[in-house]
């Protein structure tokens, strides 16, 4: 379920024309409830004037490093493939049971053989069988306009003037999968989104105590 | 320093310190020998896990646990385990039920020798993750005592002479825990255990027990004039624990425990415990 941002939410628009440029480009900055620059968040453009357009293939990577997928959120567009590099001395065994790409990776470090292809849109979620507080996630987009959102802030180039469809996504957004908003995109020059996101707290590893009894 | 490991195995660390107060300590049925005290505990533990399958894992364990009774002080006791463990997960992901056959070898020494013993257990386990918030675990654990004085023991009048060591001791024990998550960094565990076999006791002789007893100690260092015995008995063990992680790698938490052992005719105690803790995990 979308959350419809129009007109309910505090969005500020600032149009800064730029003479003399062909396309423009989306820039938006996301703090959470406390005012903190959100990372591990993904934005991107579904349609332009109710136009939606294809990614171009491309090829990325998504590292295990200190038993951590890295980065944590990674977005790609339709037909993207990724490796799995392992970067850690311990075996992982990369898996998803997720509908966008069902798949596993027993076993291994350094290099897997082949990357893996994703050609469908949707959310993946990586786990790993041995270390069970793994845990990343790829956002398959169909759109060519996307970025990932570090330090608080993403950027979009090379988009057209128009009424931007614009979804924001992150693993622990409070009570919606994604936040959508409607932008008009100035011609040339920087569109620039503020927005708030309320998240849940992160979740803790949970180490359970071990039981011993005295001996009586 | 640590040795580099081939990429199949991982070395693990932890330790913990709790404080637990303990109703009953001497486990009496009668009400003028039920005994409280309080107890600091403080542990190491290391070990290698090798994952030399996708689904199959060996945990090989260390430990050292030191426990610091206040009012009797012959009960504090430093104790060392050995353990292996043999893990076989059923399927891939988070939620594939595990099953782990463990045995362990622990020494313990107490600070009054007259209750050193060996301890060896061998438990079966199989845990299953329910949902994002909930996690079953069942296992069933046999555990095999041998105490150090194991030679004829006197016998408090009325006279019976009793053979072999109050603290030779087998059980059989089966418990269930559910952990359940309560929040992103909390969650409560829920035990349940019966154990059925031997146990220990203290009390100021009674015959009405003692005709119950399978073996008898003086036990001086629960008072002038009281005994330990032996009897056979079921325990039932209820169990409840808050957790908060406060890091990654620390977990405070805080529980209540009642044991209800009955054995023989009209021969049954309560054993209440509350404690806290904190354990640290790498």
């Amino acid at each position: 379920m979308l959350y419809k941002g129009r007109g309910t939410c505090a969005v500020a628009l600032v149009a800064l024309l730029a003479a003399g440029a062909e396309a423009g480009s989306l820039v938006v900055t996301l703090k959470d409830q406390d005012g903190v620059a959100v990372s591990d968040a993904v934005v991107y453009v579904a349609s332009i004037d109710g136009q939606a357009s294809a990614p171009a293939p491309q090829q990325v990577t998504v590292d295990q490093v200190d038993e951590a997928f890295v980065p944590h959120v990674r977005a790609v567009g339709v037909g993207a493939s990724i490796s799995f590099p392992n970067s850690d001395h311990i075996r992982h065994h990369v898996y998803s049971f997720a509908p966008a790409k069902t798949f596993e990776l027993p076993l291994y470090t350094g290099l897997p053989a082949a990357p893996i292809r994703f050609d469908q849109a949707g959310l993946v979620t990586l786990g790993c069988n041995i270390h069970d507080h793994m845990l990343g996630y790829i956002l398959v987009v169909n759109t060519p306009w996307y970025a990932e959102v570090a330090s608080g802030t993403a950027r979009i180039d090379n988009l057209p003037a128009g009424e931007l469809a614009v979804r924001i996504w992150h693993p622990r957004l409070s009570g919606e999968t994604e936040l959508e908003l409607t932008v008009q995109a100035a011609a040339s020059g920087d569109t620039t989104v503020q927005q708030q996101l309320t998240l849940l707290p992160e979740r803790k590893a949970r180490r359970a105590p071990r039981r011993g009894s005295s001996r009586y | 320093m640590l040795t580099p490991l081939p990429a199949f195995a991982q070395w693990y660390f932890g330790s913990s310190t709790e404080l637990r107060s303990n109703d009953n300590v001497t486990r009496s049925p009668v009400a003028e020998n039920i005994e409280a005290d309080t107890v600091l505990l403080g542990s190491v533990e290391g070990g290698l896990h090798l994952q030399p399958g996708v689904y199959t894992g060996l945990t090989l364990s260390a430990g050292v646990t030191r426990e610091q009774f206040r009012r009797f002080a012959g009960l504090s006791q430093t104790r060392g385990l050995l353990g292996a463990a043999l893990d076989r997960k059923l399927g891939v992901g988070e939620r594939a039920p595990r099953l782990r056959l463990g045995a362990t070898i622990e020494r313990a020494d107490f600070n009054s020798n007259t209750r050193n013993l060996w301890l060896h257990s061998v438990r079966l386990s199989y845990s299953q993750r329910l949902s994002d918030s909930l996690l079953l675990t069942a296992a069933i654990t046999h555990e095999n005592q041998q105490g150090d004085n194991d030679r004829l023991r006197i016998a408090v009048p009325p006279a019976r002479q009793l053979p072999g060591d109050t603290w030779n001791q087998e059980a059989l024990v089966a418990s269930t825990a559910l952990e359940w998550a309560t929040g992103p960094a909390s969650w409560l565990t829920a035990t349940l255990q019966f154990r059925h076999g031997e146990t220990a006791a203290s009390i100021t002789p009674r015959p009405s027990i003692l005709r119950q007893a399978t073996a008898v100690t003086n036990d001086p260092l629960i008072g002038a004039g009281k005994v330990a015995y032996r009897l056979d008995a079921n325990t039932r063990q209820f169990a409840l624990d808050w957790n908060l992680a406060l890091t990654d790698a620390a977990t405070a938490y805080f529980g209540a425990e009642r044991q209800l052992t009955r054995g023989g005719v009209s021969l049954s105690y309560q054993v209440d415990v509350i404690r806290a803790g904190i354990v640290f995990s790498y």
